[in-house]
């Protein structure tokens, strides 16, 4: 008997509420109330209208072998009392690495700046560290916070000064237990601040001074059996505590989970169908329903948060998903708009002169050089399939029914950002470091963490708590507002608008309408159009942006946008030319 | 080779209103063929740029997409109407000609390398906007197309009132379809079964293409038109979601900002104005016919797709992969055959597509690009040679998947 935690990386995201609701189950779906009954857009936040928080539950599975589909361990049940969990969140943005585009991603440069750099006592910068230490639940239906006041363990705790500007930082979530022996985590508020009297944000990723409670950590458990022995959970999971995602019900066209499968079939021989040997296996065949058309229905809705032309983008999936070859010409159409994975920087196909598809930014589209890659690419292993089905060669009986426990791992992921990582919403390229993870999707954890947390990393040892969201930008509103629109010579591409769209339609009493999400309708030279003037705004609003839900139906979506708090300004009539 | 003489300028007349079902029939048949005719043209012009993702040829290909549009819109309206449309050898243009049925003083369309004197003095007068939203309407000769559609638009109003919408919408042959179009271009190819469905397919060719009916820019707010879901020029200068309105959607000002130098004018092949076979020999001469075989077979598979209860699809099967890869393949490889071995391939004179009717069974197409592919001219250099095995190539493999899934899917269907 074998026990793993799933998901194996859990997803929980802030909210100003103390609040929560859960994680969604599936890819694509609204949140889950933590009661079971259906959410409505009314879930989203609190009576006083502040921003919930969406909390991630774990479940210990046991596998009697590598065949079996797994189930959840209850306590009482099968000879296991009751379930110990152990959660560890840190933050360590303020003590990496600044976030330099994708420079890093194969080992920083000797020249590369650390965040801080004035303070250079290791013992102050471990101090910067956010770090309050591990909390562990011994029994079900208990709870304890990551906070400055909850600390039953008396640890060491790093916390950054009280009193930063415009929100001091006095905890990192917290963790519950209910009845099933199922653990709760919720993350931080979006409190981020600064030790200056005068706070100023004045780079997406890097600002000095500046905290937030965004986090990461491992997630452990212990079963201890009725016969009083102790069992360690030997897979055990890992939590991210992230910014929100205002359009749950849609998908971004890679996803972190398809990012994550891209690294592992690659370098981990996970899928010798599909390639191994350093061959793409001409002979496999991928699924339409399950390898082809989610990609093309994530293009298909992006239309819902970005202003796209709608025409190009409502396609015909009867014909598509259609196998017969005299469809291929049509296929092999769509397969040419589709920016090819090692050309990261070409805009436009040199064959036909066409746009390639995604109209997104990449990774790198700051900096010229060697590392320039300034639109996004499908993975290698999404092109190779789109390959595959352009040719003809796919199936359309539609992919297994995963076992509960992988269909976790994936829906957490599949929520997720798989690029661009510039840096990103949750992960950034880290994720495609094959050494991060001890199988596919499980992050390596590193054993025997004592405190102070480390000021670096070894990988071969595996990560502390803190070593995934250190990337990130801090605060992440600088780099969640910037991340609307990108200019790239005279044209525009966009980020990650599933995460955080960048123009929504409201429903209004004559009809239904397009509008910027953020900030002023209809000027496009307003300082505060899709994004605010100064990021800062973003630090104080962010929980007053709307949703965007599906208000039709699966075969016939109205997405739009919902329960938005801020004001929203539109030009006055007298301002009309 | 002489180019022929152009046809005898037609009479100018007064306008009779279109009065029965044969007669609208008739009209929308001249307005297939007028919007086919634009065709050629234009993308000769599109070919004729060497960096095709240059912004002009971006403007260029938005309204040869649209003009498809068009002609399978028009191919709606007369199947609603109970008459299959034609694209046989008698409705398909030659070059150089007048547009057909257009009022004394042209515009004389050719087929041409794109310069901005043939955006202004070709392209815009053939998308000329009506002189004002009262402009009379106008059968054969018209003045401008969007006057014509007017009368015909009139002549479905009349044939209702006279015969009542069951007898005019009553016959539709069934071959009406809504599936052929999804370019990046504006506008939906509407299925039409009433009056209101006639009027607003009419709209929409009218709108986007053949003179809007507006010519200045509108007020902004005052007449949005899809939302931010075009792309286009934002006030800042930079390119992306606008508030599109008719009048910058239209092929009118897209040919307008090339004609005044808004959009630059990238290099072209100096091809040969309206290139013809007649005066060729030899591998250029095969060359140019088998382009012709082609844009032919293109032609009637599109004409099987919205006149005929076929299967395979010949619109998926054939029209649409010879047209994305085998006309663009050999066009451009004509436009790199010097006339005169000995010439400058980047002086030319150079050859080009003739787009003339030249019909030839599937598989004797296949198996003459085939054959040519295998034999790369020698004399011309290897990068002709190159460009001879890539064009040649991947016109073969469309050509060759058109031929061959079809039986494949016949089999499957058996």
């Amino acid at each position: 008997m074998s026990y793993r935690i799933h998901p194996a990386i859990g997803v929980v995201r802030v909210g100003d509420s103390p609040e929560f609701y859960l994680a969604p189950e599936r890819p694509g779906t609204l949140p889950v109330l933590p009661d079971g009954g259906v959410f409505t857009p009314a879930d989203f936040r609190d009576a006083e209208g502040r921003l919930r928080r969406q909390g991630e539950r774990f479940e210990v599975y046991s596998y009697r072998d590598d065949t079996d589909p797994g189930r959840p361990v209850r306590p009482g049940e099968n000879g296991v009392e009751r379930i110990e969990w152990t959660v560890h969140l840190a933050n360590k943005k303020a003590i990496w690495y600044e976030f330099v585009v994708n420079a890093g991603e194969s080992g920083y440069a000797p020249d590369h700046p650390l965040r801080n750099a004035d303070v250079t006592d290791p013992a102050l910068r471990q101090k910067m560290i956010i770090d309050p230490g591990p909390r562990t639940l011994k029994d079900a239906g208990e709870s304890v916070a990551f906070s400055r006041t909850d600390n039953p363990g008396r640890y060491p705790m790093t916390f950054p000064p009280p009193d930063l500007r415009p929100s001091s930082i006095d905890s990192l979530g917290e963790m519950r237990t209910d009845r099933e022996g199922r653990l709760i985590v919720l993350g931080g508020f979006g409190a981020s601040g600064s030790g200056d009297a005068v706070p100023v944000v004045d780079d997406y990723a890097n600002n000095d001074t500046w905290w937030d409670d965004t986090s990461d950590g491992p997630v452990t458990a212990r079963l201890i059996m009725s016969d009083g022995r102790a069992v360690d959970v030997g897979a055990s999971a890992w939590v991210m505590a992230v910014p929100p995602r205002y359009a749950p019900e849609l998908s971004n066209l890679v996803t972190l989970y398809d990012t994550i499968t891209d690294m592992a079939v690659r370098n981990l021989r996970t899928r010798p169908d599909v390639f191994h040997d350093g061959l793409w296996q001409r002979d496999f065949t991928p699924d339409w329903e399950g390898d082809i058309k989610p990609i093309l229905e994530r293009a298909h809705h992006y239309g819902w948060v970005v202003a796209i032309p709608t025409h190009p983008h409502d396609l015909d999936f009867e014909k598509l998903g259609d196998p017969a070859p005299a469809y291929n010409g049509m296929r092999r159409f769509y397969l040419d708009l589709i920016r090819p994975p090692d050309t990261p920087d070409l805009f436009a196909s040199p064959d036909n002169g066409l746009p390639l598809m995604p109209f997104l930014a990449g990774d790198n589209c700051f900096q010229p050089g060697p590392l320039a890659s300034r639109y996004l690419t499908l993975t290698r292993t999404q092109f190779f399939f789109l390959r595959q089905w352009a040719d003809g060669n796919f199936t359309t009986k539609g992919p297994p029914e995963p076992p509960p426990g992988v269909r976790r791992d994936r829906a957490a992921l599949d929520n997720c950002v798989g690029g661009a990582f510039s840096p990103g919403i949750e992960m950034t390229w880290i994720c495609r470091n094959p050494k991060l993870y001890a199988e596919p999707y499980r992050i390596r954890r590193k054993a025997g963490v004592r405190p102070p947390l480390s000021l670096g990393q070894d990988l071969d040892l595996g990560l502390e708590p803190g070593d995934l969201s250190k990337y990130m930008a801090v605060p992440w509103q600088a780099d969640f507002n910037e991340c609307s629109q990108q200019q790239i010579g005279d044209r525009f591409v966009w980020w990650w608008p599933v995460q955080r769209p960048d123009f929504v339609f409201v429903q209004e009493a004559d009809g239904v309408r397009q509008v910027p999400w953020v900030g002023t309708d209809g000027d496009q030279n307003a300082d505060d159009y899709v994004r605010f003037a100064d990021d800062l705004d973003m630090v104080a609003h962010w929980s007053g942006l709307g949703f965007v839900v599906n208000k039709g139906t699966g075969e016939d979506p109205l997405f739009l946008e919902v329960e938005r708090t801020l004001l929203r300004d539109a030009p006055s009539p007298d301002s009309r030319p | 080779m002489t180019p022929s003489p152009p046809p005898l300028l037609p009479l100018t007349l007064a306008h009779q209103p279109i009065g029965s079902i044969e007669e609208l029939a008739a009209h929308l048949q001249t307005a297939l063929t007028i919007e086919l005719s634009t065709i050629p043209p234009y993308l000769c012009a599109l070919y004729s740029i060497t960096d095709p993702a240059s912004e002009a040829s971006r403007l260029i290909r938005g309204v040869v997409i649209e003009e498809m549009l068009h002609m399978m819109q028009v191919a709606n309206l007369m199947n609603a109407i109970g008459v299959v449309p034609s694209l046989d050898r008698e409705h398909v243009p030659t070059y150089p000609s007048y547009l057909l049925g257009h009022a004394a003083g042209g515009p004389f369309v050719q087929l041409q390398p794109l310069s901005p004197v043939l955006a202004r003095t070709v392209f815009m007068r053939i998308e000329q906007p009506e002189p004002s939203p009262d402009a009379p309407a106008e059968g054969e000769p018209y003045d401008t197309i969007g006057q014509f559609y007017k009368a015909i638009e009139l002549g479905f109003d009349a044939c209702v009132k006279k015969y009542g919408a069951k007898r005019v919408f009553g016959r539709d042959t069934g071959f009406q379809r809504d599936d052929t179009y999804f370019g990046a271009g504006g506008g939906r190819l509407l299925l039409v079964h009433d009056l209101d469905g006639a009027k607003a397919a009419i709209e929409e060719i009218v709108q986007q293409g053949e003179g809007a009916q507006i010519q200045a820019p509108p007020v902004p707010y005052e007449e949005p038109y899809g939302g931010y879901d075009h792309y286009g020029d934002r006030p800042d200068g930079t390119y992306g979601p606008i508030i599109g309105t008719p009048w910058e959607l239209s092929h009118y000002r897209r040919f307008q900002r090339i004609a005044d130098g808004e959009v630059g004018l990238p290099p072209v092949y100096p091809m040969q104005a309206n290139p013809s076979g007649a005066g060729l020999d030899g591998d250029t001469r095969r060359l140019s016919d088998l382009f012709d075989n082609c844009y032919t077979l293109v032609l009637t598979a599109i004409g099987e797709a919205v006149g005929k209860p076929a299967q395979p699809n010949p619109f998926f099967q054939t029209a649409f992969p010879v047209m994305q890869a085998a006309l663009p393949a050999l066009a451009t490889l004509l436009m790199r055959t010097p006339l005169n071995p000995a010439a400058d391939p980047g002086l030319g004179p150079n050859a080009g597509p003739a787009f003339a009717y030249r019909p030839r069974p599937i598989e004797e197409i296949v198996a003459e690009a085939a054959d040519l592919l295998a034999r790369p001219p020698g004399g011309l250099g290897g990068d002709y040679r190159q460009a001879w095995r890539r064009n040649l190539g991947a016109a073969h493999r469309a050509l060759a998947g058109a031929a061959t899934g079809g039986l494949t899917l016949n089999a499957a269907h058996g």
